[in-house]
C-alpha cells in the first residue's frame, strides 16, 4: 500500500516555503509600524518565546502515537463530546485561513502587477489548484515545497543583498533601551507568522516518524527564519527608512520595483510577484489539507490518505471539494474593499493565529494531561 | 475511453475560470514590445484644468529615432495619462520605465504631496525615481523644448544624471529619498535644473548664461538656440513645498555638510589677481552637538575638512601652498556659513543634522524639542580645513 510519508527536513522545507507568504505581506509593515527603525532587531525579542512555544509543541507531539498529528492528537485530547466541535473549529479555521491567503495573493497580483484586475480569477484558478493538491497526498506538496524552496531563497538572496548594496546604514540607527517597548511589540508579527507555521508543521506531522519532533531541527528553523525576517526589515528600512515604509502597504514589493541589476535589468517585480505564487499555493493547499482532515476526524472518517486516486470520493473524501468550494467562495465574498482586507491582514487573521496557537492548543494540551488522555 | 472523457472534462473545467471570469481580459493586455513607446521623462505642472502633463522618450526607440514628445491635461495626473494615451495616435504608451520626473517651480511651490503620493502609489512609477525641479519655468516647457530631432529631455536628464554622479556639487534624489527625508525631517533637497542654449550651437548665441558657452559646429542650426537642462544646484523643500535654491556654487557645500561629497571645483582669487582652480577631492564634516549640564542642546560646531589638489594658476609661482589653502578654506567656509544661514533662516533642517544630533546622543535628542525649531537660535561654530595635497605636475604651491 503507498504510504503519505516523508521526514520532518522536509516539512520544514514546507514550513519554510509557506512562511513566505505571510512574511513578505504582514511582517515588514506591521513591524515597522510598531518598531520604527529598531524592527530589523525586533527578532530578538521574537526569538525566545518562539524558542519556548517551539518546545511547547515538541512536548505535545511527543505524545503523539505513529501516524497522528496534531489533529488526531487534539480530537484525543480532550473529551469525546468535546472533540467533535474542537475538530469542527479547527476545520473551520483553516478553511478560513486558505480564503483569506487566496484573497491576499489575489490583492497583491491586483495592487503590484494588474492594477485594474478583478481577485476573482487568481482566487479561483488558484483555488483550484490547491483543491486538487489537497485531493492528493501530502508528501506532494513538502516535494513541491522542496523544488521551489531553493528558487525562492535564491531570489530573495538577491534582493536583499542588491537592496542592502545601494542603502542608508544610517537609517537603522540610533537604538536605544528607549525603544524597548516598541522593539517588543515590532516582534508580536514576527511572533505570529511563525508560531502559524510552527502549527501547521504540527498538524502536517502525523506523516512524519513519531521520534521525528525531538530533533532540534525546529530551532534550527526559527533562528533562520528570524535571522531572514530581520534581513527582510533591514533592507526596507536601509531602503525607505522608516516613516516612508511605515506608510507602504507592501514595503518589499516596493523595494523590488526599485532595484536595478547591473545598471540594467529592472522592473523585474512581476516576476518576483509570480514567483509568490508557490508560497501562496502551497499555504492554501496546505491549510486546505488541514481543514478536510480536521472535518473527517470530525465526522468519524479515517482520515489518512491509502493511495486513493485523486478523484476517489471515498472514505470521507468527498468531504474535500466542498471544503475548497468553501474557501474559495468565502475568499470571492470576503474583503470587499481595502480597508476590510487590512481590518482583515492586521487585525482578525493574527488574532486568530494567535488565539489558535497561543491560547487554544496550551489549552488542550492542558486539558489531555490533566485527564490523562495523552 | 471512459478516463479519456474524464479527463476531458477537468481540462475544460480548468479552462472554465479564464472564460467566466474576466481572465481573458488578461490575454487582450498583452501589448506587444514592438508596438510600445517607452516614456522615459514625465513633466508636472499645475493647470487650470488640474494637471499639464508632458511626456517624453528618449532618442532612438520611436521608428524614426526621433524622441517623442507629448502633452496632456486632466483633472490629476492619471487622468492626464489616459488622456494623452487616448491622442497619442498608434503609439501604445509605456511608463513603467519612466527614469526622471521633472516638476515645474510654480508646482513645487505649490507642494509636492500631490505628485509624490501619486509616484508612491502608482503601479508604473518606481518609487526610487529620480526628482527634478525646473529652475524658473514650467515643466512642461523644458519636456516640449529641450533638444531636437537628435536628443531630447531624457537624454538631457540622463546627462545630469551621469554628471552629478561623478561630481560633489550636486545630486540627484529620488521620490523614495525626497518622501523619506520629508518624513523624518520635515525638509528635503530636490535637484534643481534649468533650460539652457546647449552648448552645441553653430555660433554663441548673444546673453547666453554662462557656462554653455563652448560651440560646436554643426551643420543646419535652427535659428531658436538648441536648449538644454542642465543642473544648477538645489532646490529647498519644507513641508513639502519648495521653498527657496541653493546655487550650484554653495551646493559644494551642501555635498560636505551633508557628507555626501564628491570632486568639483573652487575658483580663487590669489593676491596677485590671478584666478586659480582648486579641485576639491573629497571632504566631510564632524558634527559635535554642545549640551549644557541639563542635557539642553545649545550650539552645535561643525569641523569641516576636504582635501584639495591645484588644478590651474594664474602665473606659475606667484602664489604658496599656504595662501591657496587659506583661500580655499575662505571660499569653502562663506559658502557653507551661507548654506547654514538658508537652513537656520527657513528652519528646515535640509542637511541633516538633526539626525546625526540624535545619533550622537539618542536620549537627550528625545528630550528636547523638534531640532528644527530650535535651529533658528541655534549657535553654530563652523571651522574650515583644506588641505592641498597635490598640485599635478607643476611643483609651484606644492603642498
Amino acid at each position: 500500500m503507498k504510504e503519505d510519508r516523508f521526514d520532518s527536513a522536509q516539512l520544514r522545507a514546507l514550513c519554510a516555503v509557506c512562511l513566505l507568504s505571510p512574511a513578505l505581506r504582514f511582517c515588514p509593515a506591521a513591524g515597522i509600524a510598531a518598531a520604527g527603525r529598531a524592527a530589523w532587531l525586533s527578532m530578538l525579542a521574537a526569538l525566545p518565546p518562539l524558542l519556548l512555544y517551539a518546545l511547547f509543541l515538541r512536548r505535545f507531539l511527543a505524545c503523539r502515537a505513529e501516524g497522528e498529528g496534531l489533529a488526531e492528537l487534539c480530537g484525543r485530547a480532550v473529551s469525546p463530546r468535546a472533540s467533535r466541535p474542537l475538530l469542527l473549529a479547527l476545520a473551520l479555521y483553516h478553511a478560513f485561513y486558505a480564503a483569506f491567503i487566496l484573497r491576499a495573493g489575489a490583492e497583491r497580483f491586483i495592487t503590484t502587477i494588474y492594477p485594474h484586475g478583478d481577485p476573482a480569477v487568481f482566487i479561483l484558478v488558484l483555488g483550484l489548484a490547491a483543491a486538487l493538491a489537497a485531493l492528493g497526498p501530502s508528501r506532494t506538496l513538502v516535494r513541491t515545497a522542496k523544488l521551489v524552496l531553493p528558487l525562492l531563497v535564491g531570489t530573495l538572496a538577491l534582493i536583499l543583498f542588491t537592496a542592502l548594496l545601494s542603502a542608508r546604514w544610517e537609517n537603522l540607527l540610533p537604538v536605544t533601551g528607549q525603544d524597548l517597548p516598541s522593539l517588543l511589540r515590532g516582534g508580536l508579527p514576527a511572533v505570529d507568522v511563525l508560531a502559524a507555521m510552527l502549527v501547521l508543521g504540527a498538524f502536517l506531522s502525523g506523516q512524519t516518524p513519531a521520534g521525528s519532533a525531538r530533533d532540534g531541527g525546529w530551532f534550527r528553523f526559527l533562528a533562520v527564519a528570524a535571522l531572514f525576517l530581520s534581513l527582510l526589515n533591514a533592507a526596507i528600512l536601509v531602503s525607505f527608512g522608516a516613516d516612508l515604509a511605515a506608510r507602504l502597504t507592501r514595503p518589499f514589493f516596493s523595494l523590488v520595483r526599485n532595484l536595478v541589476f547591473f545598471r540594467s535589468v529592472e522592473r523585474v517585480e512581476a516576476l518576483v510577484v509570480t514567483l509568490w505564487v508557490f508560497p501562496d499555493f502551497l499555504l492554501v493547499s496546505a491549510a486546505l489539507f488541514i481543514s478536510q482532515r480536521c472535518l473527517r476526524l470530525a465526522l468519524g472518517k479515517n482520515a489518512p490518505w491509502q493511495g486513493e486516486r485523486l478523484f476517489s470520493l471515498r472514505r470521507g473524501r468527498w468531504l474535500i471539494p466542498p471544503c475548497a468550494l468553501c474557501a474559495v467562495l468565502a475568499a470571492l465574498w470576503m474583503a470587499p474593499d481595502q480597508k476590510t482586507f487590512l481590518f482583515l491582514s492586521v487585525r482578525l487573521v493574527p488574532a486568530l493565529n494567535l488565539g489558535i496557537a497561543l491560547l487554544a492548543l496550551p489549552t488542550v494540551y492542558a486539558v489531555g494531561k490533566r485527564a490523562g488522555r495523552i | 475511453m471512459r478516463r479519456f472523457f474524464f479527463r476531458l472534462g477537468v481540462l475544460g473545467f480548468l479552462l472554465l475560470p479564464f472564460a467566466l471570469s474576466g481572465c481573458a481580459g488578461l490575454w487582450t493586455n498583452a501589448r506587444e514590445v514592438e508596438d510600445l513607446l517607452v516614456i522615459q521623462t514625465m513633466g508636472l505642472d499645475d493647470d487650470p484644468a488640474g494637471i499639464r502633463l508632458t511626456l517624453a522618450s528618449a532618442a532612438g526607440l520611436h521608428a524614426d529615432g526621433r524622441p517623442l514628445r507629448m502633452e496632456g491635461r486632466g483633472p490629476s495626473v492619471t487622468t492626464a495619462i489616459e488622456r494623452v494615451r487616448s491622442l497619442a495616435n498608434e503609439e501604445d504608451l509605456f511608463c513603467a520605465h519612466i527614469s526622471h520626473v521633472l516638476i515645474g517651480e510654480a508646482t513645487a511651490r505649490r507642494g509636492l504631496d500631490r505628485e509624490l503620493d501619486y509616484i508612491c502609489r502608482s503601479p508604473d512609477l518606481r518609487i526610487s525615481v529620480p526628482l527634478y525641479v525646473l529652475r524658473g519655468g514650467e515643466a512642461g516647457e523644458a519636456v516640449l523644448n529641450t533638444g531636437d530631432e537628435r536628443f531630447g529631455i531624457c537624454d538631457a536628464l540622463d546627462a545630469v544624471d551621469g554628471d552629478l554622479k561623478r561630481r560633489g556639487d550636486g545630486r540627484v534624489f529620488s521620490a523614495a529619498e525626497v518622501s523619506q527625508e520629508l518624513a523624518r525631517q520635515g525638509s528635503a533637497l530636490i535637484c534643481a535644473v534649468a533650460l539652457l542654449p546647449s552648448a552645441s550651437q553653430e555660433t554663441p548665441q548673444e546673453g547666453s548664461p554662462q557656462g554653455a558657452a563652448e560651440t560646436m559646429a554643426r551643420e543646419g542650426a535652427p535659428s531658436e538656440p538648441l536648449m538644454t537642462v542642465s543642473a544648477v544646484g538645489y532646490g529647498v523643500l519644507k513641508d513639502g513645498r519648495l521653498c527657496a535654491f541653493i546655487d550650484r556654487d554653495k551646493a559644494v557645500a551642501v555635498g560636505l555638510l551633508r557628507n555626501e561629497s564628491g570632486p568639483c571645483e573652487l575658483v580663487v582669487t590669489d593676491r596677485a589677481g590671478s584666478r586659480v582652480t582648486i579641485a576639491l577631492e573629497r571632504g566631510e564634516t564632524a558634527l559635535r552637538p554642545l549640551r549644557d549640564g541639563d542635557g539642553q542642546l545649545t550650539g552645535l560646531e561643525l569641523e569641516l575638512k576636504a582635501e584639495a589638489a591645484l588644478s590651474e594658476t594664474g602665473a606659475a609661482g606667484e602664489a604658496d601652498a599656504g595662501e591657496l589653502t587659506a583661500l580655499a578654506e575662505a571660499a569653502l567656509s562663506e559658502r557653507a556659513a551661507a548654506v547654514l544661514q538658508l537652513s537656520k533662516q527657513l528652519q528646515a533642517d535640509f542637511l541633516g543634522l538633526g539626525p546625526r544630533v540624535e545619533r550622537a546622543d539618542p536620549a537627550a535628542y528625545r528630550a528636547q524639542p523638534p531640532f528644527d525649531e530650535l535651529l533658528a537660535e541655534l549657535p553654530i561654530r563652523l571651522t574650515v580645513s583644506v588641505r592641498l595635497v597635490r598640485s599635478s605636475d607643476l611643483e609651484d604651491a606644492r603642498p
